[in-house]
Parts: structure tokens; sequence; C-alpha cells
């Protein structure tokens, strides 16, 4: 007989189902008991998260409006979803999107690849001191910041720049090359830039979990006939593919942040079609027109659409790989 | 003891006569040659502090006064007229700044150096004050202003908003196609070039005979600094059609607006322009080149032309070079600026040159000023509009010291050392900054001080012409030629052939959430990377395809509406000038 749902006679798997959630209940609680110095701790870096990262998400609201700063919400025209509509019919969409996707794909993909790679072959030097030479070098670039960069770029790709300087001294080019203000050269030119720009510095990570990786492993494999490629292959690689995936996963929820500075400082008027993504084209139809509620209307929807992604993206790790996030 | 008392007082005496012309230079350095009832100012009994923001600058530098002029404007304003500013300058976007101080409420009592249409946002959420009920305060302003104060109405006809750097243009020059002359001489040509594609031909041989500067770099006729679109705005000058607030129209009789994209002439001067960069005429990185670089190529010889304003060929070219080279400095060697005509084009219908009396900038009185203040500032804003107190607060009072003075007669007198123009920034911008010059500016006339309907600056000094808060120019009074051989050759064939085209009616507005901005946004864009295409097409096929596939994508976009749009704007500005509104 069933008196209260406390007492009621349950199954075996709703009584499973109760104890956990009994279990969870208690956690926090004997959390907050026997860990109080790291609560404590802990307090103000939260308070900081929820103050400037939870409680302004509230002024998206402003995103179903037609909003000027200083006026209240209730003097603004209610518009629905007129300013996310708009995004969609402004005539270069099509290329904003694509040019956005494209330059997060190859991010993505080679620039994904190219810290891990790094971190392997980094992993294979010997020589202790030549190897942290190489790797403060490479994270020096992460520090530079983009203007010093598009002006390097100049330097090194301008029609007078030292590289069309050297091609044409070896023979190798009669004319000079504005590869600065070709479109079809303007994507790996980015990818280029970026992947120097954080090579060493993405690198960081990967280093740090190849080391953590089990010696004996190494060693059971030399004694297994395992080469130096195949310990990268059969060892090294599932050692840190964890690591590859939760920062995967993490990246993916950044696939329509395709850059912003880059193309403003390195962009030309002939690379503007390749390089006119989400972020500049916001900047302009929004914030130079003054019109705010179109920029936080697109980026409400990057967020939501990242979410999304990266949602599915550790659903999908978690089926195919065991691996996932939350 | 004694010896030691006399030593003491001849060590105090000595002290205190070396301390005399010290003295006796504080107290004549705030002295002018005007007395202050001849200011025009009503000087109040209590200190009066206006509280501006003024724009974008750096507040440690404004505050460090390198230059003393603010150090000495500040005791001159509060000896002569018991006024004092709280001048504040920030870092960073004046229109970002403005819609933070907006959303805080954190703006001061005047608001100075606003875009247009951050005037109207602050006017539109009832932050600013109607200044309607003021203007018959404010004799000198009006007067100054004329009818062109009434384009600062709103729709039911009340001012908020005063401009700021109005007036005429002083200028000689606008958008030019220049030439180094001293290469050009060596041609030996009887006449100087009259057309672009005459340009064009004087360019290249020029080019042919200087194909490299002295570190060998290449050389070219031009360069850019805003993705080629000074080729463009030079382009649309030479054949008539107006930018100034619009973006390419030539106006038929009728009153037709035509875009320069649909018509015969867009196409020309776009493979003329194509043929210049094909033909190694223009910098092939003009698209990377930012302002320093775009001087720099200039000074060290790589670019020897100039196509769009006229002052860039001067701050790279001979200012820099007589700065440089002092005594030895040839006078030959300089850009000079070049008024040309297009094809089937007169000069007197060209738009090298154009005005807008309002500008782009506004001043405000916000709500933050109580009723005591907002007298005294209009009170001082009629100061400003006067003759006397637009010339001290651009030039600094005048004194000996200071670059003018006003001598027995009247006369308002420049001194003689800034008649040398090539000395400029090192005999007549410090000095002027040092005394106060341009520190304070709320609605200043900047542009021409002249005699006419509107103003009487009849007291300047008869040897200098076309002065404004910002520059002069030393002329012969006998005839009007300019007294500096230099800049009769700079603007030899300018002056002569151009003149300014007012273009304030076409002043137009657009609103952030009006759908036709947008469609001017969507046309800017592609203009700009069609153009870019246009100007480096591998040939003449390709240019006019590119012309023509630019053509089509803006009037697709809503080329017409937009036109529409700026045709209701003018005619409803010509109304309003004209008191019809």
């Amino acid at each position: 007989m069933a008196f209260g749902r406390k007492h009621a006679v349950v199954s075996q798997e709703e009584a499973s189902r109760y104890v956990k959630y009994e279990k969870k209940k208690g956690a926090l609680a004997k959390s907050l008991r026997t860990q109080k110095e790291i609560w404590i701790i802990s307090f103000l870096a939260l308070a900081w998260v929820i103050l400037f990262c939870y409680v302004p998400m509230a002024g998206n609201i402003i995103a179903f409006y037609q909003w000027f700063p200083g006026q209240s919400l209730a003097n603004s025209k209610f518009v629905g979803l007129d300013n996310f509509t708009r995004f969609f019919k402004l005539p270069a969409f099509k290329t904003v999107m694509r040019n956005t996707l494209v330059i997060s794909g190859l991010s993505l993909t080679v620039g994904f690849m190219a810290p891990i790679i790094f971190a392997l072959l980094l992993n294979e030097i010997q020589n202790r001191l030549f190897k942290k030479v190489v790797q403060t070098i490479s994270y020096l670039p992460y520090f530079v910041s983009w203007v010093v960069v598009a002006s390097i770029m100049l330097f090194l790709l301008g029609t007078e720049g030292a590289i069309n300087q050297f091609l044409m001294w070896i023979g190798f080019l009669d004319k000079p090359i504005n590869y600065l203000s070709r479109a079809d050269m303007f994507w790996g030119i980015l990818t280029t830039a970026n992947i120097w720009k954080g090579l060493g510095w993405s690198a960081i990570i990967y280093i740090s979990a190849i080391t953590g990786v089990d010696q004996e492993l190494y060693q059971a494999g030399a004694v297994d006939g395992l080469g130096r490629f195949g310990k990268v292959w059969h060892i090294t690689i599932p050692g840190i593919l964890p690591t590859i995936v939760v920062l995967f996963i993490l990246g993916i929820g950044g696939i329509l942040n395709a850059g912003f500075e880059q193309q403003l400082l390195i962009g030309t008027a002939s690379t503007q079609k390749v390089y006119e993504v989400i972020d500049t084209y916001v900047y302009k139809y929004g914030i130079q027109q003054g019109n705010y509620t179109f920029g936080t209307a697109v980026g409400l929807m990057k967020s939501i659409f990242g979410f999304f992604l990266v949602w599915l993206t550790n659903y999908i790790s978690g089926k195919v790989l065991d691996l996932r996030i939350f | 003891m004694r010896k030691k008392s006399i030593a003491a007082l001849m060590l105090a005496t000595a002290m205190t006569i070396s301390a005399m012309p010290a003295l006796a230079e504080v107290i004549t350095s705030q002295d002018g040659t005007i007395a202050d009832e001849d200011l025009g100012w009503e000087k109040p009994d209590e200190t009066v502090t206006f509280h501006v923001y003024a724009g974008d600058g750096d507040p440690e530098e404004f505050a460090a006064d390198e230059d003393g002029g603010k150090a000495f404007m500040d005791n001159w304003l509060l000896e002569h007229m018991n006024v004092a500013f709280d001048w504040q300058v920030m870092v960073g976007d004046m229109t970002e700044r403005l819609n933070l101080m907006l959303t805080d409420g954190s703006y001061p009592e005047i608001i100075t150096w606003m875009p247009d249409d951050m005037a109207n946002k602050f006017i539109a959420q009832g932050k600013a004050v109607d200044l309607t009920p003021y203007l018959e305060k404010m004799p000198n302003l009006t007067r100054r202003l004329g009818n062109y104060l009434n384009l600062m109405k709103n729709e039911d006809g009340d001012i908020y908003k005063l401009p700021i750097n109005w007036g005429f243009n002083p200028n000689v020059a606008g958008q030019d196609f220049g030439v180094r002359y001293d290469y050009w001489l060596e041609l030996g040509k009887e006449k100087m070039y009259e057309t672009p594609a005459e340009w064009i031909e004087v360019m290249k041989e020029i080019l042919a005979n200087h194909p490299t500067n002295e570190a060998g770099q290449t050389t070219y006729g031009c360069t850019s600094d805003n993705q080629g679109k000074n080729f463009l705005y030079a382009m649309l000058g030479a054949y008539g059609f107006v930018t100034s607030g619009v973006n390419g129209y030539k106006i038929d009789d009728d009153g037709t607006y035509k875009h320069w994209l649909n018509t015969e002439d867009g196409l020309e001067f776009s493979k003329l322009v194509n043929q210049m960069f094909r033909e190694g005429l223009i910098d092939p990185d003009f698209q990377s080149v930012d302002y320093e670089t775009y001087t720099s190529k200039e000074t060290n010889g790589q670019v020897l032309g100039n196509v769009g304003t006229w002052w860039y060929a001067w701050t790279g070219g001979h200012q820099k070079w007589a700065l440089d080279e002092g005594e030895n400095y040839n006078k030959e060697k300089r850009i000079a600026n070049v008024a040309v005509h297009g094809d089937g084009v007169d000069f007197a219908d060209t738009t090298l040159l154009t005005a807008n009396f309002i500008g782009s900038y506004r001043m405000i009185i916000t709500d933050k000023a109580s009723e005591e203040q907002i007298e005294n500032i209009v009170k001082f804003l009629d100061w400003e509009a006067s003759e006397i107190g637009t010339f001290i607060l651009g030039f600094g009072p005048p004194m000996e010291e200071n670059v003018w003075k006003i001598t027995e007669d009247g006369t308002w007198l420049f001194d003689d050392v800034i008649m040398d123009v090539d000395r400029k920034e090192d005999s007549y911008h410090p000095v002027k900054d040092g005394h106060g010059g341009l520190k304070y500016d709320m609605a200043i006339a900047g542009q021409w001080l002249r005699d006419d309907d509107l103003s009487d600056f009849t007291q300047i000094d008869p040897r200098v012409d076309r002065v404004s808060v910002y520059d002069y120019w030393p002329i012969n009074p006998e005839d009007g030629s300019f007294a500096d051989e230099g800049i009769n050759i700079s603007w030899g064939d300018y002056a002569s052939r151009v003149e300014a085209k007012d273009t304030t009616m076409y002043t137009t507005v657009f609103d952030a959430y009006d759908p036709i901005t947008d469609i001017k946004t969507n046309i800017e864009d592609a203009v700009t990377a069609g153009w870019a295409e246009i100007i480096t097409a591998d040939s003449e096929e390709a240019c006019v395809a590119a012309f023509e596939t630019l053509r089509d994508d803006c009037n697709s976009m809503g080329l017409d509406e937009l036109t529409a749009y700026y045709e209701a704007s003018y005619e409803k500005n010509l109304k309003i000038f004209n008191g019809e509104e």
C-alpha cells in the first residue's frame, strides 16, 4: 500500500533513481560543509562571473526592440524579430556567411591541427635546451598585436616587400605580386597569419598533455617493435585524445567568430568580398550606424547557434568516442 | 657683521633686479593691444565656468599643455573676461562615448564637435536645450549665420543645435591633379595640362625621366590612403559631380539627379583611372597605404604627383622639404596643385572645390545646464561669434608677442615673420598655439573670415587673404596675387581656374533605423569594393565589365530610391533655408 511518496512501494529502478537524487541533493551541502575554504576562495570569482557574465545577458532584450542609448525600454518600440530578419535580408548576407564559415573552417581544420602537430614534433626533440628555446620563440607572436602583425605583413607581402624582392632576385618572378590585394590569396594569408600567431600558445596545452602520458607505454611499445612514428600514432595521440576532443568541442562553439581585427587591418577593397565576416558586417551596419539593437541581435544569434553546436558535438563525441565535457 | 649685512643687502638687491624683467614679462604677457572695454564682453562679477565635452583627444596630453597655450588662455580669459573652461577630451571614438553618456547620463552642460546624427539623438531624447528663445540674445551669431541658421531647425521650427567650424570655404584648392613642379619644368612645356588625360601623359613623361627616387625605389604618379577613393573624388570633381553631402551626383538643369555610375562620364573616367593603374602611374600598394606612409612616399620622392585632396601634396611635399632643407630649399621643388576639367566639362562646372557652410559638426547645450548657466553660455556663444571673439579664440589675444596685434588705427595686423609661409611650422603655428589659439572653440566660425553680407572683417591686415582660424595666405594688396612665390607656383593653375561651389543644401540626414540608411551603406560598400576592381582591372575590357557589374549591382540595391531621397532632402533644405518651411 502506498500512503505517501516517501514510504511508497517502489520499483528497484525508481529506488535507484531516488538514491541518486538524494545523493545529488546532499552533495552540494556536503561540499559546502567539508570544502568551505575552497568555496570562500572561489566566492569572489563566482560573484564576478555572475555579475559580469550572466547578469548582462538580460541586456540581450534590446535585440527585440528599437532602442536608443539613454532611452528606457518602456519607451522603445517592440519590433520582435525584425532585427534578426534584417541580418538575413541584407544583400551581402550569403557572401558574409560563406566567408565566415570558410575562415572558421580553415581555423578549425588546418588551424586546429597545426598546434597538435607542432607539439608532437616538439616532443620528439631530444635536446632539452633547444626544445625550450624553440617553444619560447614559438609563443612570442601570441603577444604581438594585430596592428603590428599587419605592418609586418605589409613589409613582407607588399609590392616592394621582402618576399617579392627575394623572389625577383632569384629569378622566380619577373614582376612583383601584390599579395594583399589578391582575393584568391586572402584566406590563405589570413590562416597562415593566424597559425603563426597562435601556434606556440595553443601548443602549450598539448605539450602539457603529452608529458602526462605514461612513459612505460613507450617502453612497452618499443618492446613491441614500434618505431618513432608508431609510438606517436599508437601511444601519444591516443594519450592526448581527450584533450584534443575537449578543445575541439569548445572550439566549435566559436565557428561563427571568424575574426574582426585581422580583417579590418589586413583587408583591402579588393579583398572585401572574401574578408567580410559577420563581425565586420555587424560593425558596419550596427555600431557605425548607431544601431546597437542590430548588433545585439546578431550576437545573440551567434551565441545560440554556437551553444547548439557545442551541445551537438559533445553529444556525438559522447556517443562515438565516449568522451564528453558535460 | 656689518660686512655681512652689506653683502646680504647687495645680494638681495641683485636678486630683486634680476627678477624684475621676469616680473615685467609676466605682467606684459597678459597685456595685449586691446582694452577690456573693447572686447564687447560684459565681465561678470563671479567667475563663470563652462563644462564642455569636446570629443576625441588625450586628456593627459591636453593637461600637460606642452605649448603652454592652455595655461596662457586660461589666465587671459580669467583676467579679462572672468571666464574659465573645464574642457574635457577623452580617448576613443566620440560617437561611442556619447552613446555611453546617453546611457548613464554622464555628459556635461555643453557638448561640441559632435557629429550631426549624435546631436539629433540627444535632441530626440530631450537632452538638449531649446535655443530658440535665446536667439534674440545672440545677435552676432544670428547675423553671421544668416539664413544658414534655418538649417538647424527641427520639424517644429525650433533650434536645438548650432554648427561649429562653419563659414565659407577659405581654401583655394580642393581636389586636384598635382605634379612635381620642378620635374614639370624640365619638360619645357608652355602650358599646364587641363584635363585628366593630359595629366596622365605629362606624368608618364616625368616618370620616364625619373623612374626611381634617390633610394632606388620605383616612382609613381600618385597613391592613396583610402582604398583609391581619392581618385574617384578627384575625377568626380573634374567631371562636375557633387560629392559633398551626396555621393557622386550630377544635377541637370531641370533638377534631375544622375549618379555617376549611370552616366557615360562615369565610365569614361573609370577607364582613365584604370589606364593610370595599368600604365604604372598608381602605386600598386595603394590599398595598404595609410596617411603617414602616403606623405612619406611624397617626401622621399617616390610619389611625384597627387590625385585627391590638395593638402596631402603640401604636408608630404614642400612643407617638409622647406623645413628639412632650410636656406638651400628651392621653391620650385613642390607638388603643385592643378585644377583640371573632364572632357566636355567647363572649368566653371567642375566641383573640385566645394563649401558646406554648416559643416558636419554640432554643438548643444544639454539639460544639465541650469537657467543661469544657459544665460552665461548663450552670452559667451554670442561673443565667440563676434568678429573680435572669433579672432581671439582662433589666434589668441592680440599682442606683440603673438602672431597678430591691433594697431592704433584699428588694423588687425599680422606679424611680419609669418609672411614667410615656408616657415609656418616654426614661425606661425607654435606661436599661435602658445598664445592659446583654438584651445577653446564651442561654436566657432572656423572658416573664411572675410568682409561680406554676413561678417565685417575689413580691419584684417590687407597683406593677408583667405584668413581662417586655421590658416592665412599673404598677398600683394595691389593686385591680390599671393605674395609668396611658392604659393603662386602651388596655386597658379588652380585659383585662376575654379571657385568654390556652395554644396550646403546637399546636406542629408540619415536615421539609424530608416531602411534608406541600409541602402546607402550597401551602395557605399559595393562602390568601395567595385571601384578597387575597376582600378585594378587587367585590361580596358575588364574595366568596362567591372564598371557595368558595379552599376547593375548598385541599381538593384535601390540606387533609384537613394537618389529620390537625396533629391527630396535638397528640396527640403532649400525651402528651410529660404524660410518657406
